[in-house]
C-alpha cells in the first residue's frame, strides 16, 4: 500500500476514514496504546503523520538512525557552550 | 536524577528513542560509552516523510562515568518552531560567572533573544519533550511572557 499523506497531524475521524474504521475504534487504539496521539484536551487528539503511517503502512516507516561512537572522546565542558541552533 | 546503572542507561536510551520516533525522523548519536564522559544526542525533525520540517527537537545529555554506571552531569533540551519561528529550551550547564545552573532559553523569533537566560528548574528530557510536543501539536506559538530573567 502506498499512502499519500500530506499533513503533519490527523484527527481520529480522519484516521478512521483512511483505515476504514470507526473513529471510536481509533480512540480505543489511542487509549489502549496501539496508536500514538498527542492529547490536547479531554476530547481532542492529534495523531502525527508518522503514527498514522505506522498503523496503515508500517513498511514505509524507517527505524530511527542510531550511531554508536563508543571510543569518542566526550568533554563535559562542551555542554557549557550554547548551541548554535539558528541553522540547525 | 539518580545515577543510572548500565542496564538502566540502555533502557532509558531505548525509551527516549521510542518516544521521539512517534513524531518524525530521529537520529540518535551515543558517544563515549567506553570512556569517562558520555554524550547522548538526539535530533528529531518533524513531521518527516518528505514534508517540510515544522518542528526540530534537539536534546543532548552529558554523563560522567561513576562506579555503578553513569551520572547525568549536564543537559540541553531545545525545541525550534519552524512554522511560526521561535525557540524554547531547558538547559543545565555552567554560565559565565556562575556554576552549573538550570535555566531556560526562550525566543519568540529564532536567533533574536530579548533575554539571554531565564530562570528555570530541573527538568527530565521526557518532561521537556512532552511540553514541546504539546506546543508543536497545538500550533501554539512560543510565548516568553511568563518567564523571568535569570539574575
Amino acid at each position: 500500500m502506498t499512502l499519500k499523506l500530506d499533513k503533519p497531524f490527523y484527527s481520529p475521524a480522519e484516521v478512521g476514514n483512511l483505515a476504514g474504521l470507526h473513529s471510536s475504534t481509533i480512540l480505543n487504539y489511542i487509549r489502549g496504546g496501539k496508536l500514538y496521539a498527542v492529547k490536547l484536551s479531554e476530547r481532542t487528539y492529534r495523531i502525527p503523520l508518522r503514527s498514522v503511517l505506522k498503523l496503515l503502512d508500517p513498511e514505509s516507516v524507517a527505524a530511527p538512525t542510531v550511531v554508536e561512537r563508543p571510543d569518542a572522546d566526550v568533554r563535559i565542558s562542551d555542554a557549557d557552550r550554547e548551541p548554535d541552533l539558528v541553522d540547525a | 536524577m539518580k545515577d543510572l546503572g548500565l542496564h538502566r542507561f540502555e533502557q532509558r536510551k531505548a525509551t527516549i528513542g521510542t518516544v521521539l520516533d512517534h513524531l518524525g525522523e530521529v537520529r540518535l548519536v551515543d558517544s563515549g560509552r567506553e570512556k569517562r564522559g558520555r554524550l547522548l544526542r538526539l535530533e528529531l525533525h518533524a513531521p518527516g516523510h518528505g514534508l517540510p520540517v515544522q518542528g526540530t527537537f534537539i536534546y543532548a545529555e552529558w554523563y560522567r562515568r561513576v562506579a555503578q554506571g553513569w551520572r547525568l552531569t549536564r543537559y540541553q533540551y531545545d525545541y525550534l518552531d519552524r512554522r511560526l519561528g521561535g525557540r524554547l529550551g531547558y538547559h543545565w550547564h555552567t554560565l559565565t560567572r556562575r556554576s552549573a545552573a538550570y535555566h531556560a532559553h526562550c525566543e519568540q523569533v529564532l536567533g533574536t533573544p530579548t533575554v539571554q537566560h531565564y530562570r528555570s528548574y530541573e527538568v527530565d528530557l521526557l518532561e521537556a519533550h512532552e511540553e514541546f510536543v504539546r506546543r508543536y501539536a497545538a500550533d501554539e506559538p512560543i510565548d516568553c511572557s511568563g518567564l523571568r530573567p535569570l539574575i
